[in-house]
């Protein structure tokens, strides 16, 4: 008999220990793409695969940044497939963020969700995972399948990049300030006879 | 995690530091140094003071609505029915096909038998435990097709795992072996030249296992000629059939052992 089995944990225990984390996946999947449903959408996908799957997921510990990794792997997928990468990430990315019209109390909320939209899609997954997933870099490198001297490195460029991106719309916002108060308070030219 | 005793640190360290990667001891190390390096120090403040921007940025975000949950759940339940549906028109029609196989050698034959005791039996469990179908080969030679319609890199190379180990394991045992992959869908990226992300891995495994047959459907690849106008490379390995799903049912007509993936 030639028999293929998948079992490791039951399935109940699996599925408890899969929403646990659903939020903090959620999380991650929203800051790459900024659309609610699409978030979900990945999410959705990501526990019907880890369902799927569960026999190769030896360590439930683990369980966190395995499903990290079955996320990202979604996410190229969902890319590739629409083939319209850069078209439609933008699209997603830039539909309700306008730096020049940011109210102020979300200003800075706003303004860095801008900034990181504009970083190309590998330095937004790794600042995403380690700053807001708070995944080690360890488990990061195992995530991307990247060595961890390239985690390093890429995190450095990709806070780099968040940083000039930040000052950037800063500066654009200022310019933009100070070119409207200045409107309105230069005195208007009165002809004397 | 270690780092060099340099005058002042890299930005890679100082990277590491903030994030908290390195063991206590270093990290007091790290941090003595600090007092010392005022540029290193300034630094380590402001990737601190982005790390926390950015921990802020996202810790309230916007949550599904009912709506959008209400939408994707259906979404997934379209597709598992789709599937279900699927899988349950192939074994019918295996059922039909066999069924006349089946009376068809006894009306040539009266002196033939089943002799279903004698024969393998093969059982297949689904990532839930469930049987799938049951199968009886009653040739020699144990023959599989695998059935792929969605493929990605995990559960691609995840298919060709179970291949390998498979073939590795009838050889082993002296056991007659056919194994078929074939691919249609959105499985057919499986054996595009340029999407393929198993190609070494298929071009390796057709030299060791002749045994081994790709197979592309043809309807597939004129569905994408005709809906994005692009003209589909096949990875050498590949054959090709006009129709997957037909191909398919002819060999389970046939008793081939069906693997859905």
């Amino acid at each position: 008999m030639i028999q293929i089995s998948f079992k490791t944990a039951s399935k109940r225990t699996f599925k408890k220990a899969l929403e646990a984390h659903r939020p903090a996946l959620y999380k991650i999947a929203w800051s790459w793409c900024h659309d609610v449903t699409l978030a979900e959408d990945l999410v959705q996908d990501t526990y019907a695969r880890a369902l799927k799957n569960r026999s190769q997921l030896k360590d439930l510990t683990k369980l966190k940044p395995w499903l990290a990794r079955i996320l990202v792997n979604l996410h190229a997928d969902y890319f590739r497939a629409k083939k319209e990468y850069v078209e439609l990430e933008n699209k997603h990315l830039m539909s309700d963020l306008d730096p020049i019209t940011l109210a102020s109390r979300e200003e800075s909320i706003q303004l860095v969700r801008y900034a990181i939209s504009q970083l190309n899609d590998k330095q937004r997954k790794i600042i995403s995972l380690i700053d807001i997933a708070e995944f080690s870099y360890a488990e990061v490198a195992e995530i991307l399948d990247i060595p961890m001297g390239t985690v390093m490195s890429r995190i450095n460029r990709a806070r780099q990049a968040l940083k000039e991106q930040l000052e950037n719309i800063e500066r654009q916002q200022l310019e933009k300030q100070i070119e409207k108060k200045l409107s309105q308070t230069t005195p208007r030219l009165r002809r004397v006879k | 995690m270690t780092f060099k005793k340099y005058k002042s640190l890299s930005d890679e360290t100082l990277n590491a530091l903030v994030d908290n990667e390195f063991p206590a001891a270093e990290r007091s190390e790290l941090l003595a140094h600090l007092q010392t390096d005022k540029v290193s120090k300034e630094r380590a403040c402001e990737i601190s003071y982005l790390k926390d921007r950015v921990k802020t940025a996202y810790s309230d975000i916007p949550q599904p609505t009912s709506q959008v949950k209400v939408k994707i759940a259906k979404r997934h339940l379209y597709r598992m029915v789709s599937s279900v549906f699927f899988a349950l028109v192939v074994v019918a029609l295996a059922v039909v096909g066999l069924n006349g196989t089946y009376n068809s050698e006894n009306n040539r034959s009266t002196t033939q038998t089943a002799s279903s005791n004698d024969s393998q039996r093969l059982v297949v469990l689904d990532p839930d435990g469930r049987a799938q179908n049951l199968s009886q080969n009653n040739s020699e030679e144990l023959r599989v097709v695998f059935h792929v319609s969605s493929t990605t890199r995990l559960s691609a190379n995840e298919l060709l795992d179970d291949i390998e180990g498979l073939l590795e394991q009838s050889i082993k045992d002296n056991q007659k072996i056919r194994v078929e992959v074939v691919a249609h869908a959105e499985g057919l990226d499986l054996l595009r030249e340029r999407l393929s992300t198993e190609k070494p891995r298929i071009t390796a495994l057709s030299k060791q296992y002749p045994e081994l047959t790709f197979v592309a459907c043809l309807n597939t690849i004129d569905r994408i000629k005709r809906e994005n106008g692009i003209d589909v490379k096949l990875i050498s390995e590949a054959e090709s059939t006009q129709s997957g799903v037909a191909y398919v049912v002819m060999r389970l007509q046939q008793g081939w052992l069906y693997i859905q993936v």
